[in-house]
């Protein structure tokens, strides 16, 4: 019991010197959420600015049947993989939608202008203020007839991503007087799970040109209902109703981003499901990499103690060995452990702020995050523990580790991308932040990560254990 | 007396990184009393500091036993080591944290807690004089004043024994007399056994009920400041510095003097045009202006003249033929 007590002693020793150590948070917590929210927010959909990436291969399905001569489908392929004649600069929704504004006020009747007061984006007639002129660098869409011939693609390597979509989206999102009803529909988007930036920019784009189209028909569909009886759709009285100040106003709030019916379901090349936020994939895999310098500078923390004389000064004090390397290596693993739970917790806040939403971007089963940012904990821990046991200094431990860190890094996919070939199950990264993408999406399945990691923890701070316990007794 | 300390034919012996041994201890032994201030004087790379390892479980011995209170320190050394309070030579604590902190970590290693902790904290803080700047960080501290804190928290479980490794190194003189009054204040007031290891012989002096002077991991002498003036021979010694290069005509002259036992030429001082002679006498104040007529009439020009009665560094010089200060 008086063991124990001094175990909790020095771990909370060394923990609350780490969490009071200024320049130390910067590094352990400011720098991992900066990068993360630089990265979420480039990638997330939200930035307006061109993306450091261009000309993503995309391969677009369009197997949409439309409906009354409309066909939504045409327009996300348009955007997506513009021909030759679309590249004129005009809105593709302006042409092709079920609702066409220069075709009313070519009509005689005036729409009268009306901005939406939360927003300076909508002008007049409502056409949409996109950032469709950057997409043709960014995206080099191509057409393509099949979905399998599409998969096939991107399990190939030649496209990143392929969009396909399905042949009732039309008729499910679409309104019409006499089909008033929005049918959840879904946009398959088939990602390189390799590529997540790349996957990232294209998902979004889908997914604000789909929340667009069905914003717009919700809205004309609300305008229009209590007016025009479904029965009866009197073209004379659609004209006048959208000559009205109310037509204007809902026409224009059309494109305020709200919910949508239409699902991106996202498709990875191994099967999995997956939904893409940048904050996830790239957040846990910064949150680790960092999280491997705190447990290296931590472990390395005994190797100073030896030379300032503190270890030495514990060592002649009554408590076993054991005791000592236990309590040091604990405060090691809470380190890391309280890092990991902290940005955990900073990253949601991040994608509260960028996407307006409160949500635990970790997945709904708390207890099994829990777990795995434990067993996270114990085998980042366990890779600084031993390269620090195994340094002769803490310069040096510093420098092996750093040189461990990237290395885990660029393997796990911390930098947007992975290099594949099987070497990324090397790495803690991966599989921390591979059961953390896992979770996220509703996969519970972590079981084999969390071995991995238990297991590399284990056995890497039983043999950091027993090297420090031999170096201390010479 | 009841000894406190008892040493019998510690060895240690560390291996280099080509394999060849180095005998750091060469198999001491003695004994220390309760309520004694015991020295071990000897120059750098004496020993001192390994056998304070060994005797206080940090280093394990490659040979013989120490028993601390009658506890093995090598059996039985937790028991042995609740006895202990350690001083090391350099400054052992956590630079960020306030000498309060330190002490509340260090008196929880040594099992105190609560009430008792708070209480130890509060009167070492006062024994140390740092009540104004205990819940300061230490690395904001002047170097003697993290001495005082080094010194604290090796008293804070109020030890039986404690062991200070020179603790006066590189510490101003202000800063050495408060150490050292500090010193004697642990043996008179809470009654502990000091265990001091210094390479200056004016501390040990002035120090130490006992002291053992230990050369090359041996102690070559020990005994209480009378006894070891006996073995240095009771003769007083008179440094003459004389101008330029003295001849050995010179030497011999003043070695022929009445009363002088024997003049010898101590070795040159880089850079110095000077020549310094130690010459031993039974009397030394009666014997100088004898010993300054003969160098007169050798025409030498004396430029200083120190009479020094028999202390420890001349028994030292007598026993290694080296100043410990070499």
């Amino acid at each position: 019991m008086i063991t124990l007590r001094k175990i909790l002693t020095i771990a909370w020793k060394d923990v609350r010197r780490t969490f009071t150590d200024r320049n130390l948070m910067l590094i352990m917590l400011a720098a991992p959420l900066a990068i993360s929210t630089i990265i979420g927010v480039t990638f997330g959909g939200v930035a307006q600015g061109a993306a450091p990436v261009t000309d993503i291969p995309v391969a677009v399905v369009n197997l949409d049947e439309g409906t009354g001569g409309t066909n939504y489908g045409n327009i996300v392929t348009g955007i997506l993989a513009p021909l030759p004649s679309d590249e004129t600069g005009a809105d593709p929704l302006e042409q092709t939608g079920n609702f066409n504004l220069d075709a009313l006020t070519d009509s005689g009747i005036e729409a009268q202008n009306f901005v939406c007061p939360q927003s300076a984006e909508v002008t007049s007639g409502g056409a949409m203020q996109t950032s469709d002129a950057s997409l043709d660098e960014l995206l080099e869409g191509v057409r393509v007839t099949t979905p399998e011939e599409a998969r096939a693609g991107v399990e190939s390597g030649l496209y990143a991503v392929a969009v396909i979509i399905p042949a009732t989206f039309s008729a499910d999102v679409g309104y019409t007087p006499t089909d008033q009803t929005l049918t959840p529909t879904t946009i398959e988007v088939y990602a390189d799970p390799n590529k997540p930036i790349a996957t990232s920019i294209v998902r979004s784009i889908v997914e604000q040109v789909a929340v667009r189209l069905s914003t717009g028909n919700v809205t004309l569909s609300s305008v229009l209902t209590p007016v025009i009886p479904p029965a009866n759709p009197n073209p004379l009285l659609i004209l006048s109703v959208a000559g009205s100040q109310a037509f204007a106003q809902g026409i224009s709030c059309t494109f305020e981003g709200v919910g949508s019916p239409i699902l991106i379901d996202q498709q990875t090349v191994e099967g999995d499901e997956f939904v893409f936020n940048p904050l996830v994939v790239i957040g846990s895999a910064q949150a680790i990499f960092f999280a491997l310098f705190t447990a290296n500078g931590s472990a390395s923390g005994t190797i100073d103690e030896r030379k300032n004389g503190t270890l030495q000064r514990m060592a002649i004090t009554p408590t076993p060995l054991v005791a000592i390397l236990t309590g040091k290596l604990l405060s090691t693993f809470l380190n890391v452990l309280f890092q990991l739970f902290f940005l955990m917790v900073a990253l949601t806040l991040v994608n509260t702020l960028i996407y307006g939403r409160l949500e635990f971007i970790w997945g709904s089963n708390i207890p099994l995050v829990l777990f795995m940012l434990f067993t996270i904990a114990l085998g980042t821990t366990g890779l600084g523990a031993i390269t620090a046991a195994a340094s002769r200094n803490s310069e040096q431990a510093n420098t092996f580790g750093s040189i461990i860190a990237i290395f885990s890094a660029v393997l796990g996919g911390a930098f947007g991308f992975q290099l594949g070939g099987g070497f990324q199950y090397l790495s803690v990264v991966y599989w921390g932040s591979n059961a953390f993408n896992k979770l996220a999406n509703g996969n519970n399945d972590v079981l084999l990560n969390a071995l991995v990691l238990t297991l590399f923890g284990a056995v890497t701070f039983g043999i950091a254990f027993v090297i420090f316990a031999r170096r201390l007794k010479d | 007396m009841t000894a406190m300390v008892e040493v019998r034919g510690l060895k240690k012996t560390f291996n280099r990184s080509d394999g060849t041994p180095v005998h750091a201890v060469k198999g001491v032994t003695f004994d220390i009393n309760k309520g004694e201030i015991f020295s071990l004087l000897g120059p750098n790379g004496a020993g001192k500091s390994t056998t304070i390892g060994m005797i206080s479980g940090l280093v394990t011995p490659s040979e013989g036993e120490a028993r601390i209170g009658g506890f093995s320190i090598t059996k039985q050394a937790m028991q042995a080591k609740t006895l202990i309070g350690v001083v090391p030579q350099d400054i052992a604590l956590y630079p960020q944290l306030s000498p309060r902190q330190n002490l509340d970590f260090f008196g929880r290693m040594y099992g105190l807690g609560g009430a008792e902790l708070k209480k130890g904290i509060d009167e070492v803080i006062e024994f140390i004089d740092l009540k104004d700047r205990q819940n300061d960080r230490i690395d904001t501290f002047s170097g003697g004043m993290k001495r005082r804190v080094n010194i604290g928290v090796g008293l804070l479980h109020k030890p039986q024994l404690v062991y200070m490794d020179e603790p006066t190194v590189g510490v101003d003189p202000q800063s050495r007399r408060r150490i050292l009054d500090t010193v004697f204040r642990m043996r008179d007031e809470y009654n502990m056994t000091v265990l001091y290891t210094t390479h200056l012989m004016e501390e040990s002096q002035e120090l130490s009920d006992r002291v053992a002077i230990i050369d090359h991991g041996e102690i070559i002498a020990m005994g209480t400041q009378v006894e070891l003036m006996a073995q240095a021979g009771e003769e007083d010694r008179l440094v003459l510095i004389v101008t330029g290069n003295a001849p050995e005509s010179l030497i011999t002259t003043l070695g022929a003097v009445a009363g002088v036992t024997k003049a010898v030429r101590e070795p040159a001082v880089e850079d110095a045009d000077e020549t310094r002679i130690s010459i031993y006498a039974k009397s030394g104040r009666t014997t100088l202006p004898d010993v300054l007529r003969a160098a007169n009439g050798s025409n030498a020009t004396v430029s200083s003249v120190t009479v020094k009665e028999p202390d420890l560094e001349t028994l030292f010089l007598n026993l290694t033929g080296r100043a410990l200060r070499d």
